[in-house]
């Protein structure tokens, strides 16, 4: 090589240099928004809790939002219920009672004292409504008179009857009280509650007991199963882009989510786990399944060198100057001569000619999840938190390609068997409404983040980055 | 400038975006392991991180092809040219038309001529970093050298034939 190619050479590396090595770019905000959203979970414990809040407030308002609406809610429900039950309390403090069975007495006490206690509803209702020491507790719905008689009213004339008992502090177990009070004054009350019959007649007396009951249960661990069906949306999973984008950004992902799941409950905490299928269905617009990005390749064909120019969509192909060309014949370009002749410009028009062009892909995910978190209960109704982290399995991918022209007819079909893991992190809020003392329905939005997928950032994703959707069904507590 | 960076070995602003936010989130979860040893460190760190993304997406994607172009000779441009095209390549392009340039270069082209330019990588080391021979680094390093300057050149000229025509 001659010294002046040399020169030349070192000349075009110092241009380079020179121009490039000042050139500033500055990266948009929307750069740096996406970096701080994906980093958010890495930086709680790199850069604090405040880092995680910049990023995912919403999804804190959204918890306050939903914490104190359905708190408002459940006071409001428990005035009315308070209104109604008072007004059932009358029509029972009416009767005059005989004697209590002993077999009532053993489960209906506490502290037991058989030489000194003495029921509630032995005394005359009325009476111990009035001189009642301890007022009926709204937030529990007791609304049988729960009686605490101290000693120096024991002998009053008012609660004079042939074998009284005295007692100082009772509490009476309610359903059997009530049961009790239902046998002996023929008031044709149930034994037990049956399951939904007659529900709303025996339900606002009886129904707050059951969680008390339940939670007297909780010194031993708490059984319950859940069957729930569920559907959401997901983040799209393409990370396909092209120069049209935002044109063709008619992704959408859905998913539906049938789940059984076992909880063991510790007093206010719980852990669950389960199975569950995830369906997820994607839909995208045929150009981002088809978009190519700029790529130029040789090859050796038909004894000569051939340069490969590819640009956006692999629709058209020409060939020039050595060159084959493959480009996009979905973008049509329209240019304004009048523009061009009188200003010297171009105004250019593009729009898709493939209206209908879509790619539809099913995805089933087989997911184990394993969670924590805390029971808050209000009357006949729990509010649950809980959070934890999900493994999944990609079973198997199918999908149909529309090309626009015959929208009817899938133009090919895939079907993919190859096996991916994936990580998540879920969070779930569930609402329980009792209508049995051992059976709840319940409603359950619910957040997955994606944390980790193999094969992650190719065309392998088989789910969005976020999801979240809600779920439906019912639980059974053993 | 990181930015930059990542625009000069890739060929589009759209993966140049990516790169650029896959090597902030590399930055940041490995933030731990930088020794800061002297003043322009962390900058050097950082820039290696977004050159190793950017050769790491273009490898990944199976696109980093070393082609051959038998168009392209020695000498492409007289000599008589020489001086006269140097001297006002300064004042005439600029950098976001170099960017264009470079960019516009087949991968392998590009990613040879900004270690060896840009970053002053021996032959050996790209070879290495590539996984290619180092004459192949040779041969796609003059070839890139050709291009830029043929496409320089043709800038040039059209500057010149509308100062012209003004």
């Amino acid at each position: 090589m001659s010294m002046k190619n040399e020169n030349k050479n070192h000349m075009i590396d110092q241009v380079s240099r020179d121009k490039l090595n000042d050139l500033h770019m500055e990266a948009p905000d929307l750069y740096f928004k996406k970096i701080r959203k994906r980093v958010a979970w890495y930086s709680v414990f790199v850069l604090g809790v405040s880092s995680f809040i910049r990023s995912y407030w919403f999804v804190g308002i959204a918890t306050l939002v939903v914490l104190f609406g359905g708190r408002y809610f459940l006071l409001h429900n428990a005035l009315s219920e308070t209104v109604f039950a008072e007004n059932r309390t009358t029509e029972y403090t009416n009767c005059v009672l005989p004697q209590p069975s002993n077999s009532v007495d053993e489960k209906s006490i506490s502290n037991q004292n058989n030489a000194n206690n003495k029921f509630a509803y032995n005394i005359p209702a009325k009476n111990s409504y009035d001189k009642n020491v301890s007022e009926p507790d709204n937030s529990k719905n007791q609304f049988v008179e729960i009686v605490n008689v101290p000693k120096d009213i024991e002998n009053d004339s008012d609660i004079g009857q042939p074998n009284k008992t005295k007692v100082n502090i009772v509490s009476v177990n309610q359903i059997l009280a009530l049961d009790e009070i239902g046998a002996k004054a023929d008031l044709s009350g149930p034994k037990r509650i049956p399951l939904i019959s007659s529900f709303l007649d025996q339900n606002y007396l009886v129904m707050p007991v059951v969680l008390d009951e339940l939670n007297d249960e909780r010194g031993k661990p708490l059984f319950s199963a859940a069957l729930s069906l569920g559907g959401g949306f997901s983040s799209p999973i393409s990370d396909y882009e092209s120069e049209y984008d935002l044109s063709r950004s008619n992704s959408i992902s859905a998913l539906m989510i049938p789940e059984i799941s076992m909880r063991i409950e510790f007093k206010k905490f719980f852990i669950s786990s389960g199975l569950r299928f995830l369906n997820i269905y994607d839909r995208y617009h045929e150009g981002e399944l088809l978009y190519n990005e700029h790529l130029t390749e040789s090859y050796d064909l038909l004894q000569q060198f051939w340069t490969v120019d590819t640009s956006s969509y692999w629709h058209y192909t020409y060939v020039s100057d050595s060159v084959i060309h493959v480009s996009d014949s979905v973008w049509v370009t329209e240019y304004d001569s009048t523009l061009i002749q009188q200003f010297d410009t171009s105004l250019v028009n593009a729009y898709d000619t493939l209206h209908g062009a879509k790619w539809s892909r099913t995805s089933t995910v087989f997911e184990i999840p394993i969670m924590i978190g805390h029971k808050f209960t209000f009357g006949n109704q729990a509010l649950s938190l809980s959070g934890g982290f999900g493994t999944s399995l990609l079973l198997n991918t199918k999908g149909k390609f529309y090309n626009g022209l015959y929208a009817t007819e899938p133009y090919t079909e895939i079907s993919n068997e190859s096996k991916s893991l994936g990580f998540t992190l879920l969070l779930n809020m569930e609402y329980e409404y009792f209508i049995h003392e051992r059976m709840s329905i319940q409603i359950q939005p619910w957040f997955r983040k994606k944390i980790y997928e193999t094969g992650s950032g190719s065309e392998n994703d088989f789910q969005g980055d976020f999801s979240a959707g809600i779920s439906g069904g019912f639980r059974i507590y053993f | 400038m990181l930015l930059g960076v990542c625009n000069r070995y890739l060929p589009s602003y759209a993966d140049a975006e990516d790169v650029f936010q896959e090597a902030f989130i590399k930055i940041f979860k490995n933030i731990q392991s930088f020794r800061n040893q002297s003043e322009f460190s962390l900058q050097k760190w950082m820039k290696r991180i977004m050159i190793n993304a950017s050769i790491n997406y273009l490898r990944d994607r199976k696109k980093e092809r070393f082609t051959y172009d038998p168009d392209l000779t020695l000498e492409f441009i007289s000599d008589e040219q020489d001086s006269a095209f140097f001297d006002e390549l300064y004042e005439m392009i600029s950098a976001e038309e170099i960017l264009k340039i470079v960019q516009a270069l087949p991968n392998g082209y590009r990613m040879v001529f900004n270690l060896y330019a840009m970053e002053s990588c021996s032959h050996d080391d790209i070879a290495e970093m590539l996984g290619i021979s180092v004459n192949t680094s040779k041969t796609q390093l003059f070839k890139a050298r050709k291009k830029i300057i043929a496409a320089i050149q043709h800038k040039l000229e059209a500057q010149m034939v509308v100062r012209k025509i003004v």
